[in-house]
């Protein structure tokens, strides 16, 4: 009996430890919301490059312009459904006329990959411990509020990777031989393409980080599902005052790899 | 036999790879009329345009006249004598903290604004752009192209070889990081040619190389067996050996008016790159690599609203330290040890000095009020902001309302009226 009490603790210690998510949240979430109505998707920062067998590794624009269609028009249409209003702002020509706002936007991504690594986005805590962390993102936040006139900024990256012909082969070639010596009782199977999503909902007013989430999946715009199903707007106030209640699936990769483009439902519910 | 085959069949494409690639042999060594005449060449030039293109977009390059008058100037003073490479070569300021320079092959040399913080004289500025026009003149970019090229695909055979345990690659990467080291010591030799013929100190890049040396944010930088560059001990050795070979060595050449308005144009173009460096620094969360920029800036004779500046950007330091201490201990184990997961006794002594952090901020931030630059205005929230900290809500109140006032176009009035409303419901 002296022994099997702390044995429960210590059981019972994992279970907490099992509640665990690779959302972050604002303290005073549904608080912090209420000031939002309006939101403005900032540029998404995307790279997904080619590797090849010469270390001559490219960019895919083609790719890139898929995805980056992808994010804008999925999550302008989920914001909007969860009754935001969109802010429609052209980006791109206001950053082409001054030089400075195109330096403001690089100013905001960096000062969200400072809070990534102080929030440790993308890595899995307790659902209790990710619902407390506060953080502000910089200073160039309010340069891109007061020219957007957004109440929130969403930030969103998407990097992946894909695999030349030759780099498959040589991978398929490398497998066959363990293969052939294995007696075919072992073929290593090497990952032909694989991505990271992230996004991050930023309070326009104080830029304070008011929410975000980070998913690793395949190659494929179906990936920012997996973070959006998880968006705030439809937060519950039950769960954001108890943090402990909120659903604790959230630790494991998302592997996505079967979702093709007629996959793409925004109410995907491959995430959990 | 039907494995083999199969095997066969997925090893072609990386034999074929192999016979298709370039030998550097067959390059002019410098430019010259077989400039653009190689697929990788407009491949390397094609690259360099996109990257280019990028840091235009992300607004990472300055576009300021009077930088590229003094630019000019300087591209002048190197390559008066030298029209081809004159034609080739552009010089760009790149707003980025770290102490770096690079020279791409469409001949666009990338100085950045840490560099230009961290060396105080035109003549150290204008030997390192003479080293990187050194890369551009000894298409170094594109001959690494090509020996990476052939040495990874090498690699890539033994690997399959070796059913891809990946030891290959650790061959594979001394062999190219060798040949960069390779090139970086041709470099140095050949822009001590440009220096000497422009009428530059001779023993200027050597000068320069010996201020990298001590600064911190590049003392820990790896030089091992993979490192690209070689240590600046030995590039400080190998210079002075030349420079001792030299026959036109002669490091006291006088310094005529040219080089003078150039010094004076450098010493002005300077202030607003060092805000920008350690606003970028204090950005990224380098706030002792701040604090010694700070203290070198000090030792230049500062004028009073210089030192308020000074004074400002010490406030911003401190309170970075005190509001992020585990940061700021894994940066300051970073300078003083070279490694980067945080020395506890470091973080200890930091979390015990973190009110004299807090202290050092509010008195920095005070004095920064001396002068009537625009910071000082900021200094009011940023005084709000560390009241707020200690829990003294009626100070906190006072400054950021003082601040309101003082500024009521600022962007950030709607973050300020939100704190005090927080402050005041609290």
């Amino acid at each position: 009996m002296k022994l099997s009490l702390p044995i429960l603790l210590f059981s019972l210690a994992l279970l907490v430890g099992c509640s665990a998510t690779t959302m972050r949240s604002h303290p005073t979430l549904t608080q912090e919301l209420e000031r939002i109505d309006s939101v403005v998707i900032a540029p998404p920062i995307i790279e997904v490059q080619l590797m090849t067998l010469t270390g001559e590794n490219e960019s895919i624009p083609e790719k890139e312009e898929e995805i980056s269609n992808y994010i804008n028009e999925h999550i302008r249409l989920r914001l909007v459904e969860q009754g935001f209003d969109v802010v429609e702002f052209d980006f791109e020509n206001a950053k082409l006329e001054d030089p400075d706002f195109a330096y403001t936007i690089t100013k905001l991504q960096e000062g969200y990959d400072e809070v990534k690594e102080e929030l440790q986005i993308g890595r899995a805590l307790s659902n209790a411990k990710a619902s407390e962390l506060k953080s502000y993102i910089g200073d160039a936040i309010h340069t891109v509020q007061a020219k957007t006139s957004a109440d929130a900024i969403l930030i969103t990256r998407f990097s992946g990777f894909q695999k030349s012909g030759g780099y498959v082969a040589k991978d398929a070639g490398t497998s066959i031989l363990i293969g052939i010596l294995s007696g075919g009782t072992y073929i290593p199977i090497q990952q032909a393409s694989g991505a990271g999503f992230e996004a991050a909902l930023v309070d326009g007013y104080t830029g304070e980080l008011l929410w975000a989430d980070s998913r690793n999946g395949a190659l494929s715009g179906a990936l920012s599902n997996a973070v959006f199903a998880k968006l705030p707007i439809d937060v519950d106030p039950v769960l954001a005052s108890d943090p402990q209640a909120q659903p604790s699936s959230e630790l494991e990769n998302v592997d996505l790899s079967k979702a093709e483009a007629s996959d793409l439902d925004l109410n995907a519910t491959a995430v959990e | 036999m039907r494995h083999l085959t199969l095997l066969l069949f997925f090893l072609l494409p990386l034999f074929s790879g192999c016979t298709s690639t370039r030998s550097i042999g067959d390059l002019e060594d410098t430019l010259q009329e077989d400039y653009k005449a190689y697929d990788e060449e407009l491949w390397v030039i094609d690259k360099s345009n996109e990257l280019h293109a990028e840091l235009q977009s992300k607004g990472l390059l300055y576009a300021d006249e009077r930088y590229d008058k003094y630019i000019n100037n300087v591209k002048t003073s190197l390559l008066s004598n030298k029209p081809l490479l004159a034609d080739t070569i552009q010089i760009y300021f790149t707003r980025a903290a770290e102490v770096n320079a690079f020279a791409l092959p469409n001949g666009n040399i990338y100085i950045n604004s840490g560099l230009i913080a961290a060396i105080p004289t035109n003549e150290e500025l204008a030997s390192i752009i003479a080293h990187e026009i050194a890369h551009v003149h000894k298409r170094h970019s594109l001959k690494q192209v090509i020996s990476q090229k052939n040495t990874l695909i090498g690699a890539h055979v033994a690997d399959l070889m070796l059913f891809g345990i990946g030891l290959p690659y650790l061959g594979a990467m001394a062999s190219i990081t060798s040949f960069s080291r390779e090139q970086e010591t041709q470099a140095d030799t050949y822009s001590l040619e440009l220096i000497d013929d422009s009428g530059y100190r001779v023993d200027s890049l050597m000068s320069a190389f010996k201020r990298m040396k001590d600064n911190p944010a590049l003392k820990h930088v790896k030089h091992s067996v993979y490192s690209t560059h070689p240590s600046y001990d030995t590039r400080i050795e190998a210079l002075s050996e030349e420079i001792a070979n030299r026959k036109k060595t002669d490091p006291d050449v006088i310094v005529n008016q040219e080089f003078h308005n150039l010094d004076q144009q450098y010493r002005a173009i300077r202030e607003p790159i060092i805000i920008d460096v350690i606003e970028s620094q204090l950005r990224e969360r380098h706030f002792f690599l701040a604090l010694y920029l700070l203290a070198s800036l000090k030792a230049e004779n500062p004028s009073d609203e210089e030192k308020a500046l000074i004074s400002y950007y010490e406030g911003e330091a401190y309170r970075g330290i005190y509001q992020h201490p585990e940061t700021a201990a894994k940066e300051k184990t970073w300078i003083d040890t070279g490694k980067t997961r945080v020395n506890q006794d470091i973080l200890r002594t930091i979390n015990q000095d973190r009110h004299i952090y807090l202290t050092s901020a509010l008195d920095s931030y005070k004095l920064s009020r001396s002068s009537p630059i625009k910071q000082s205005v900021k200094a009011l929230k940023k005084i709000g902001e560390l009241f707020e900290k200690k829990g003294q809500a009626n100070d906190a109140i006072e400054y950021y309302k003082s601040y309101l006032d003082a500024a009521p176009e600022a962007l950030d009035r709607i973050q300020v009226q939100i704190k005090i409303s927080r402050l005041e419901n609290h």
